[in-house]
């Protein structure tokens, strides 16, 4: 079967601290695959290199093909693949239904239909403020940015973070980091 | 910048140059605004004030105004807290307003630039001309600022 994700030797380094030293991963098609580790072992520093946002110090890695080391590849990897962030900041002056128009903007192959179920499912009230939403409502706001897109691919960094309720995730179509 | 920024699928070049575009158009939408002010009040006094002056006026506002917003964009790129780069950019400009009080550099003021000091008529309190080596050194001033950024936005990350 072959990979959606591959690394080898992957590092990343912030002056003298190594943040992540030489990962070797290999993620097939058609699979969910969990990331482990203590904090502070560079989960999301692993997690941001693969998304081409922020540039690894050394080694290779690849997504459907493209190297995260590019600043071209890194856009059309943000294009194919969703990432819902540990850090869930999102433009506390919109609203609802403006972030998800603002969103859906740069992903052609956004799909209306999940956005609607998922604005139902969740219960987010299109016309509420970001910064009117309690922390949980904005991971739901979160996850339904990143189903949405239609993207091949989803990286979810502590998605549940700040959710209690126990939440039935479009899994389906999409394969999972 | 927060992760949601990051993860659409543009590069941070072209954030940066959004941000500035729409930082742009903001500094002169005030200062042209403002500026306007002026010949729409004044006949509420008895008086006529020339609606040319008062986009001269806005437009040296606005041109000394792009230094900086592009020196807070410079900030913005080099240090990463929330507030730490609208700080240090309050403390830099207050500092050169003093600065600029000092006899040795009091001709290159930007903020005499901005406000046309130089170049008014003693008797109308109107621009004679504008102050085109000082627009030019701001435009070149702020061009280098912008660039500047980009270049440490790019070596940073994509």
């Amino acid at each position: 079967m072959s990979a959606i994700v591959e690394t080898v030797d992957l590092k990343k380094s912030y002056a003298a601290v190594e943040a992540v030293r030489g990962i070797n991963l290999r993620v097939p098609e058609h699979s969910i695959c969990a990331f482990l580790g203590q904090n502070g072992a560079g989960k999301s520093t692993t997690l941001r290199m693969l998304m081409g946002m922020i540039r690894p110090t050394s080694g290779i890695g690849r997504i459907f093909g493209f190297d995260i080391g590019s600043e071209r590849d890194s856009v059309h990897i943000r294009e194919r693949v969703a990432f819902v962030a540990e850090d869930k900041r999102l433009y506390e002056y919109m609203t609802v239904a403006q972030i998800v128009r603002f969103t859906r903007s740069f992903f052609p192959r956004w799909r209306d239909d999940l956005e609607q179920s998922l604005l139902e499912r969740f219960g987010l009230p299109p016309d509420r403020k970001i910064r009117k939403l309690s922390k949980g409502m904005r991971t739901k706001l979160a996850l339904l940015l990143a189903f949405a897109r239609g993207s091949d691919f989803l990286i979810l960094d502590e998605p549940t973070e700040g959710e209690n309720e126990r939440l039935e995730w479009p899994l389906s179509p999409y394969h999972f980091l | 910048m927060a992760a949601f920024t990051l993860s659409l699928p543009v590069t941070r070049k072209r954030l940066l140059l959004t941000r500035a575009a729409v930082a742009i158009v903001e500094a002169f939408v005030i200062a042209l605004l403002s500026c306007l002010l002026i010949p729409l009040f004044s006949p509420m006094n008895g008086y006529q004030y020339p609606l040319a002056q008062s986009f001269a006026f806005g437009f040296l506002l606005a041109v000394g105004g792009l230094v900086f917003v592009c020196f807070s964009l410079l900030l913005s790129s080099l240090f990463e807290g929330e507030y730490t780069a609208f700080v240090l950019g309050i403390c830099a400009i207050a500092t050169a307003f003093f600065a600029f009080k000092a006899r040795s550099i009091h001709r290159w003021s930007i903020f005499d630039m901005m406000s046309g000091a130089k170049h008014i008529d003693p008797n109308t309190y109107l621009l004679r001309t504008l102050p085109w080596a000082g627009l030019s050194i701001s435009l070149l001033i702020s061009f280098l600022l912008l660039s500047t950024s980009i270049e440490i936005t790019r070596s940073h990350n994509f």
